[in-house]
């Protein structure tokens, strides 16, 4: 009931002009008008492209500590439980954490100023050329983990034979890793890859809530938090069920785009 | 060293980076909670002890209230996302044999899992006003079990699928009916599922930040982490951030206690999505 409803609300209300307290008015396609010359989304819209610019990166990094772990590379299984602590711990208590760390007497400047390198100090989240970047690393570390547990299973499902063969065939580690390994995950490099680009739309909130809260101005501002703000702080709650619409069409596109495209490479292969 | 130990090694290089970087992030919040001297620096010795700042953190932030709350919430969460996930995902596998229909219900499971609820911010919170439930743990709990059942759903679903249909062909000749089935042999045979699904509602209800800013929004009914969160106003200035630590580590101490008692079964329930 309490996740089938809000979907029809939403869409009711999307359509309306709402404060929270008085009756919606009804106000027909104004919000989705609205969204579309609001510099605001649009400034949310570029955010979440340049964090799918850097999707590779995301995907690569996840895969590499999975094979680390698979390869048996040393630190790699301390490597993964150390990545566990973004799993444990919640992203708006590490968002708490990171404005300490990185605030203008932070230790992370501290560090900086220690190993001679005075020069890059600055207040990182404040600073409107460094705020996306930051937020941008600690948002990936927090989902590295994850991430990587998923091609861990994927690892674990891979027959050695194959490896052995290749092995034998004179396959050298980095070929087997192309040609076997990375095909043999590429269905959940896809599922990881839309997940990942969900998450930029709608998984940013806790971690934003304490790092930045959007800020400076609106230079980390993600959709998520848009919709958010755009409800509980302006108070334009139609203008937000407008914004969610828009998403949900976003994500049922990506759901329908990995469904069609994992149908695709099957009947590929097949062939 | 040979060749491939050098590949091995220039590649362990960022992994170690990372490790440093996580265990430094855990020394530096113990460490600046229990030191005597003001550490806004990168050190990550405490200069002297003190349990200070964990005495004021308990008593201004009120956070053993706030405890007391989560606790209370997530308990009985679980309870409910189990309840109504164990009963749905045995109904799905067990109980609706006609084909088109099960294929619709496995396929809405599937499409809740992949929306979101933080997208419907606004709709929920009207549904949940419309009920009264504004400020009420009820209103909470009823948004945190609907958001994790589809979950719970889903993961039960597989497990109940795995298991052998004699098993249910026998006890239904003994005369046990669903809910028996359900209880004294679908249950107890998929139990590290059970738990996989207790914990991973547990860890997950315990740390969200977004519902409970919103839903409970008197501040003596406040989860431990929104309250936390919300401490950052209270709490800026210079002399008061190793307050903020102390807090922050009273936070993520259940969830680390829940993690270290059932990480394996954790893992395999974070997982599970991808492997369908």
């Amino acid at each position: 009931m309490l996740r089938v409803v809000p979907f029809g609300v939403a869409g009711y209300l999307s359509l309306t002009k709402w404060d929270g307290l008085a009756d919606p008015e009804f106000v027909g396609l104004a919000n989705y008008r609205r969204a579309l010359d609001d510099p605001a989304l649009g400034g949310a819209v570029q955010n979440s492209i340049k964090l799918v610019l850097a999707l590779p990166l995301w995907i690569a990094a996840a895969f590499l500590v999975a094979a680390l772990v698979h390869e048996r590379a040393p630190i790699a299984r301390l490597s993964r439980f150390s990545l566990m602590i973004p799993v444990i711990v919640s992203p708006a208590i590490l968002g708490l954490y990171f404005s300490l760390v990185l605030g203008r007497t932070g230790p992370m400047n501290r560090l900086l100023g220690l190993v001679g390198l005075e020069s890059l100090r600055q207040e990182w989240l404040v600073n409107p050329r460094t705020a996306f970047g930051t937020f941008a690393v600690i948002f990936l570390w927090t989902s590295l983990g994850v991430n990587s547990l998923f091609y861990s299973a994927a690892l674990s499902g891979l027959d050695p034979e194959l490896l052995d063969a290749a092995a034998l065939d004179g396959a050298g580690l980095v070929s087997r890793y192309r040609h076997v390994v990375v095909p043999h995950v590429a269905p959940i490099t896809g599922v990881i890859a839309v997940f990942t680009v969900i998450t930029f739309m709608t998984g940013t909130f806790p971690l934003l809530f304490t790092l930045t809260g959007g800020g400076p101005g609106r230079v980390t501002t993600t959709v998520d938090l848009l919709i958010y703000q755009a409800a509980f702080l302006d108070g334009r709650f139609g203008y937000s069920c407008a914004l969610a619409m828009l998403t949900l069409a976003v994500i049922i596109a990506l759901l329908f785009l990995h469904r069609i495209g994992t149908h695709l490479t099957r009947a590929v292969r097949r062939r | 060293m040979t060749r491939r130990g050098w590949i091995r090694f220039s590649f362990a290089a960022p992994l170690a980076l990372v490790v440093a970087f996580d265990v430094y992030v855990l020394l530096f919040l113990a460490s600046s909670s229990v030191s005597r001297g003001r550490t806004s620096s990168a050190v990550i010795v405490p200069e002297g002890f003190t349990v200070d700042h964990y005495r004021r953190a308990w008593s201004q932030a009120h956070l053993g209230h706030m405890a007391v709350n989560s606790l209370f919430i997530v308990t009985v969460s679980v309870a409910l996302v189990l309840i109504a996930s164990l009963t749905m995902a045995f109904a799905i596998s067990r109980l609706v044999p006609q084909r088109r229909a099960n294929t619709v219900l496995r396929g809405s499971v599937v499409w809740l899992l992949a929306v979101p609820p933080s997208v419907l911010i606004v709709p929920i919170f009207y549904v949940v006003n419309y009920l009264g439930l504004i400020n009420s743990f009820a209103g909470l709990i009823l948004v945190y079990g609907a958001s994790v059942i589809p979950f719970g759903t889903f993961i039960m679903i597989r497990y109940f699928d795995d298991l052998p249909v004699e098993l249910f062909e026998a006890a239904k000749l003994d005369g046990a009916g669903p809910l028996r089935q359900l209880v004294s042999i679908a249950t107890p045979n998929t139990l590290p599922a059970v738990i996989t699904v207790a914990s991973l509602t547990a860890l997950s209800l315990w740390n969200e930040l977004l519902f409970g800013l919103l839903i409970l929004q008197d501040p003596s009914k406040r989860t431990l982490t929104v309250g936390v969160s919300l401490l950052n106003s209270t709490f800026s200035n210079e002399s008061s951030q190793q307050t903020l630590s102390a807090a922050m580590v009273i936070s993520i101490i259940p969830p680390m206690v829940l993690f270290a008692l059932t990480s394996r079964r954790l893992m395999v329930g974070l997982t599970a999505g991808a492997v369908k």
